[in-house]
Formats: C-alpha cells, structure tokens, sequence
C-alpha cells in the first residue's frame, strides 16, 4: 500500500513510533532529573515500563502480524518483568522496608527472562529458513559460551566465592548471569539469522543489549557494593523499555517472523574473526587468573576452553563439508560445461555441413533445372514439330506414343520450371521493398485468371496491408496458395477468402479454401520440395509450390503453416513483418 | 515496307543444329520468301558480317537471329563488335537465346540488341513467336535499304 492511499489516521499510525520513542527517551531523561532514590523517580521508572508494554499491545492490535505468538509471549514477559520491578523497587524505596534475598521480585524476574527468551526462540524459528541452521547455532553457542566464560570470571565466582547466601541465594545469583548470557546468545542467534533486516529486528536486538548491559553493570556494582537505586544502570533499563515498545510500535513488526530466503553465507570474514575472538576468551581468562594469583576458576573456564574446541571443531568440519561440496559441485558445472561446449561445436560443425550441403543442393538445383532447359526444348520442340506434322498421318498406335511423349515432356516441363523457379528464391533476389500487398495479390489472380474463369471461383479479399517485401516473390507466393486452393476443390465450387490481421510485429496473412483439407499428420510434409499427397492423375502438380512459398516466407523472416482437416477446406497462413514495427526496430 | 519479291536474307547464329533445324522449320512456313543463312559460331559469324575467307561472297543480310552462347567467340562479344561497326549495326540483332536471366537480358541491351527473345519450349509458341519476329522485322518495321 502507499502512503498516499492510506487514511490519515494509517499515516498517523505509520509515525506512531517514532512519537512514542522520542517521548519515551524524554521522559527517560526526565527520569534523571528527578531526586535520586526517590519515590518519584520509581514511578516514572514503573510508568515508562507500562507504557512500553502499552506499546506493545497497541503495535500487535495495529499491525496484526501473521504468528503474533512472540509478541504475546514477548509483552507477558515484560508483564511479569514490571511486577517484579514494581516489587524490587517500590517495596524498598517507597516502603523502605529491606527485600530479603532471594525475594518474590527475584522469582518474578527470572520466570519474565525464561518467558522471553521462549520468545526470542520461537522468533528465531519462524525466521529461519533451515539451510544455514546448523552453522548458526554452533557459532551462537561459541560467542555464548565465551560470554559465559566473562561471566562466570566476573559475575558468578566471585558471587559464590565465600558467598554468606544460602542455596537459593546462590542459585539464583548463578541463573542471573547464565539468563543474560543466554538471552544474549539468543540474541546473536537471531542477529545471524538471514531474514529481512528490518528496523524492528533491530529494535528487538537493540533491547536485549540494553537488558544485558544494564544487568550486568548491577551484578558488577552489586559485588562491588556501590549500587544505589537511580543510578546510571537505569539508564539500560529505561532503553531497553523504550526499544522494545518502539519495535512493536513500528510497521515493520508485522513481517519480523517472516522467513526470507536464505542468503549464501559460508563464514565471512568478520563472523570467522569473532568465533575465533570467543572461542580464545576462555583461555585469555586462565592466564588472566594465573597472572593475578587467582586459580580458582581453572576447571570451570578449562571444561568451557575444551567444549569450545569442539565446537569449533564442528564448525570446522562443516565448513570443509561445504567447501568440499562447493568443491564437487564447481567440478560438475566444469564437466557440464565442456559437455555442452563439445554439444555446442558439434551441433556448430553439424549446422555448418547442412548449409554446406544445402547450398551445394540449391546449386545443383539451379544447375540441373538451368542445363536441363536446352535438352528439354529439344525432346518438346521436336516431339511437338512430330504431333503437328503426322499426327492422324501414321497408325493409331504412333499418335498415342506422341502424346505420352509430349505428356511427359510437359510434366518435366513443369518440374524444370518450378525446381528453377524454386532454386532462385535467394539467388536471384531484389531487396526487399516497401509493397502494398493488395497489387501482389491482384497479379497473382491475373496470372490465375483463366483458372479462377474456368472454376467459375468466388474470391473474396480483406484489407490487405503494406508489407516488407519482395513485390515479385508475394505474387508467387499468393498465386501458388491461390492455385492450390482452386485446384484441390474438385468437388464444389470454389471460395477463396485472402485476408490479413495484426498479430504483434507481424502481419498474418491468410488464404482460406473450402477444398478437400489436409490431414493435420501432413501438415509439416507438404511444405517439404518433391512431397505430394495425391496421385498424378488425381491432382497434378510437381511438389513444389508449397516449398517456394516456405523458402520465400522464411527468407523474408517470416513463418508460414497450415490449419486443416480433411473435408473442412483448408487455411494457409504466413507472416511477414509489418512496416511500422520495422522502421521501429531501425 | 520492304520491296515486294525482294527475298529476305536472315543470318542464323546458331550452334546447336537442332535449334538451326527448327528455325529453318519455323521460317519454311513464313509467309515472306526468305533465304537462312547459318554461322555456328561467332568467329563465323563475323566473318560472314565482314565477308571474309570463305565468306567473300557473303550477302549482306536483312536480320540477324542470334544465340548469346556460342563457341569460340561469344554472342555478347559478336553484338558488340557489331554495333561499334557503323556500317553493320544498322543490321537489326535479334538475341534468340534459352537464357531467362536477367543479367543476360540487361548485357544485351547495354550492347544495343535491337530486342531478346527467350526461345519457348513448346513448338506452337516457337513457331508464333519466329513468325512474329518476320512479321515485326521483315513486313511491319522499316528498315534501312542496303
């Protein structure tokens, strides 16, 4: 849809995201200016949390994605989420009473995490298209347990370290970090998924790292014991607030769980680098410890050091499997190359000895039809001189040899002059010209005059058009349709219907016939030279006529066939290129 | 018109004896006394025209009727020869040839043939079409006296 169509209120919509981030991020600020530690500061902290899942609400009964289900589980966890800070913040700062540890708030917090990061895999799935999946996950699960390496160097081990919790104290000081690792790998997983990289899927990405960064500068601080409510981690939160509600709210959120065709990633340079970075920090942290004196750890980062050498080495050997694939499939290609260039060159040499042996026939054609004349003239003339001298002055017998003789003499006579007449189409030829095909189609009935007379035919013409042609050689080819179409209608009174009608660049013409038809399975047969249906003494002919009018078409560019059934007349087609479709293409 | 009585003298140029022995056939029926005169070739040819050799009493002829292939020398090479002499391109040169090509009939004319004529294959038309060359040349055209 474009924006012009849209009602004013879908353009409003359409902004709507940008309005609530810029409001948002204000009132953020705002958060900042307001007492520290103060009642004041929680509630808007609480209401800039609400309004973002406000945002959400209204972004999925907007937009109405196609798989809602993440936005659901999504704005539930945040739900959850509000509750516990509402419990973590306001039962000690409006209430100063103390939160014991592990609380309800803790409860709540690490159920909206599990909840959203359910989310964050269904998302996953629902845009992964399966191809690349596999190399995916191993590397998420390298830059993940990288992390989890930091993590447990900076955040976990000191927490456990001589730790006064009780079990649930420590386990939950555990499942923080591991959360956050986990919605961060989740994170990077859907980074490197291959659908569309929409400003949505950035927004979504963009709140998990505002989470990650937020809770782990409170773990830090927290240990460290210099955290106080309204400082600077606040600021990660409230973003992270304000990017989920703004990934929601914008349009683009309708097609975030969309597949997208998958695009061919082997392992670029900068993802190599990055895993090759992760799967190093482990090790980076032994020597780390050894150099402040501090072992402890060793086992723990040893065991994450030796699952990321698996890891990679999976990752590894996938790639050598795809490389070595890349591989087989280029040799095919190569293979299937050559083949069809030796295809190719044969066909090439194929084509090139039928034009040889073609031209060598259309010339012995010429030859033969052209040296044949004289001879020809002779056995005519003479056979001729013999019938109007003796003819009824010798036996019976003698009269009907001379008349075989001058039978046959006419037959060759035809032959001669058609495979003469066919031979020279290309050989003798004007250039092509500028013809109203109506004055070649009325040369073509006078030539046919005494025939169309003697049929007592009905010809009847459509519009003709101007064409790009031979004047001489449309005559010919009208006149031996024409002919054809007279001469296979022994039965009935001939009608002929010559007509052209537009066809794209083309001019078809057609000669329509009400004569005995054609079985289609000849349709292709007649227009080959020396091919005849009938016997002699049926219809006459020498065989030529249809193949000069093909040679004529298709030297002119066109095509020429025939749609027949036997009994039902017949109707010759042929294109030529129309005039104007030709100064177009000059 | 020619002079009554006055017999028509028609050189033939003609190699193939089956064509001389139409033509004569042609000509026997004519209306007009004529005498054919053959040359089989354009050597001979010129010869004739020039009175040479064995030629020396030669007549001078009326018509020439002449084929375009021809041993030794050429029809087109004789026609030539014949209309760069001011005295025998007077004579009117009819080509008398099986050649339908269109190169053959432009050559002729560039020459200056007085007219081209494809031989039919049918006798019926050969008989018209000799018989209409004696009518157009020997009765109707005017020709200059020798």
């Amino acid at each position: 849809m474009s924006e012009a169509n849209l009602p004013p209120f879908s353009r409003l919509r359409e902004r709507a995201w940008v309005a609530y981030l810029v409001a948002a991020m204000l009132a953020s600020a705002g958060y900042f200016a307001l007492p520290k530690g103060a009642i004041g500061q929680a509630a808007v902290f609480l209401a800039i949390e609400l309004i973002s899942i406000g945002a959400i609400v209204a972004g999925v009964s907007w937009w109405r994605p196609a798989k809602p289900a993440f936005w659901y589980l999504l704005g539930a966890g945040q739900l959850i989420y509000l509750a516990g800070n509402a419990t973590w913040y306001l039962y000690p700062v409006g209430l100063h009473g103390v939160l014991p540890y592990p609380s309800v708030a803790d409860a709540l917090f690490i159920t909206s995490y599990l909840v959203s990061g359910v989310a964050l895999a269904l998302l996953i799935r629902s845009r992964s298209t399966g191809a690349q999946g596999r190399a995916d996950l191993i590397d998420t699960a390298i830059i993940g347990l990288g992390l989890a390496s930091v993590s447990w160097t900076f955040l976990i081990a000191p927490a456990l370290n001589g730790s006064p919790l009780g079990l649930a104290g420590q386990l939950t000081s555990v499942a923080y970090p591991l959360l956050d690792i986990t919605l961060l790998s989740l994170a990077i997983r859907l980074g490197v998924t291959p659908g569309a990289r929409m400003t949505s899927h950035w927004l979504v990405l963009l709140w998990i790292a505002g989470q990650f960064a937020a809770d782990s500068a409170f773990a830090a601080t927290t240990l460290s014991g210099a955290f106080s409510y309204g400082d600077l981690t606040f600021a990660g939160w409230l973003l992270s607030f304000v990017f989920i509600g703004s990934a929601a709210l914008h349009p683009s959120m309708r097609d975030l769980t969309q597949p997208s065709p998958a695009r061919p990633e082997l392992a670029g340079r900068v993802r190599l680098l990055l895993l090759a970075g992760a799967a190093l920090i482990p090790v980076a942290l032994i020597l780390l410890d050894i150099s402040r004196g501090k072992p402890e750890h060793h086992f723990v980062l040893a065991s994450i050091a030796g699952v990321l050498i698996v890891l990679v080495s999976l990752r590894l050997s996938g790639l050598m499997v795809d490389i070595a694939e890349h591989h087989r499939v280029q040799l095919e290609l190569e293979q299937e190359i050559a083949v069809r260039q030796a295809a190719e060159a044969r066909l090439q040499q194929q084509t090139e000895t039928l034009q040889r042996s073609n031209a060598e026939l259309e010339q012995f054609a010429y030859i033969a039809s052209h040296d044949l004349q004289e001879p020809l003239r002779m056995v005519a003339s003479y056979t001729g001189l013999l019938k109007r001298r003796y003819a009824g002055k010798l036996d019976a017998e003698a009269d009907e040899f001379i008349d075989y003789a001058m039978d046959g003499v006419t037959r060759m006579r035809d032959l001669i002059n058609d495979l003469l007449t066919y031979s020279r189409v290309g050989r003798e030829e004007r250039p092509a010209e500028c013809v109203d095909s109506r004055v070649a189609l009325d040369r073509a009935l006078a030539n046919l005059e005494a025939a169309i007379a003697d049929r007592q035919a009905l010809v009847a013409i459509g519009n003709l058009p101007t064409v790009m042609a031979s004047s001489l050689q449309l005559t010919q080819v009208f006149q031996n349709l024409i002919g054809n179409g007279l001469k296979f209608c022994l039965e009935t009174r001939p009608e002929i219907r010559i007509d052209a009608e537009r066809r794209g660049r083309d001019w078809v013409f057609s000669i329509k016939d009400n004569g005995i038809g054609i079985d289609p399975q000849y349709r292709d047969r007649i227009f080959l030279i020396f091919q005849r249906l009938h016997k002699r003494d049926e219809y006459e002919g020498t065989g030529i006529g249809l193949a000069i009018c093909k040679k004529i078409v298709e030297r002119q560019g066109g095509r020429i066939w025939v749609d027949s059934e036997p009994g039902k007349g017949a109707t010759f087609r042929f294109t030529l290129r129309a005039m104007d479709a030709l100064a177009a293409a000059a | 018109m020619n002079p009554v009585g006055e017999r028509v003298e028609i050189l033939l140029v003609e190699d193939n004896p089956g064509d001389v022995r139409l033509t004569r056939e042609a000509m026997k029926e004519a209306k007009v006394r004529n005498q054919l005169h053959v040359v089989s070739d354009g050597v001979e040819a010129i010869a004739f025209l020039r009175r040479q050799g064995t030629y020396a009493n030669a007549v001078r002829p009326h018509l020439i009727l002449m084929d375009l292939n021809l041993p030794r020398k050429d029809g087109r090479e004789v026609l030539a020869e014949i209309k760069q002499d001011t005295d025998l391109r007077r004579i009117p040169v009819v080509i008398l040839t099986t050649s339908e090509a269109e190169v053959d009939i432009l050559k002729a004319y560039d020459l200056h043939a007085n007219c081209y004529i494809a031989k039919p294959v049918d006798i019926e038309q050969f008989l018209t079409v000799v018989k209409s060359i004696e009518d157009f040349w020997i009765t109707i055209v005017k020709l200059p006296s020798r």
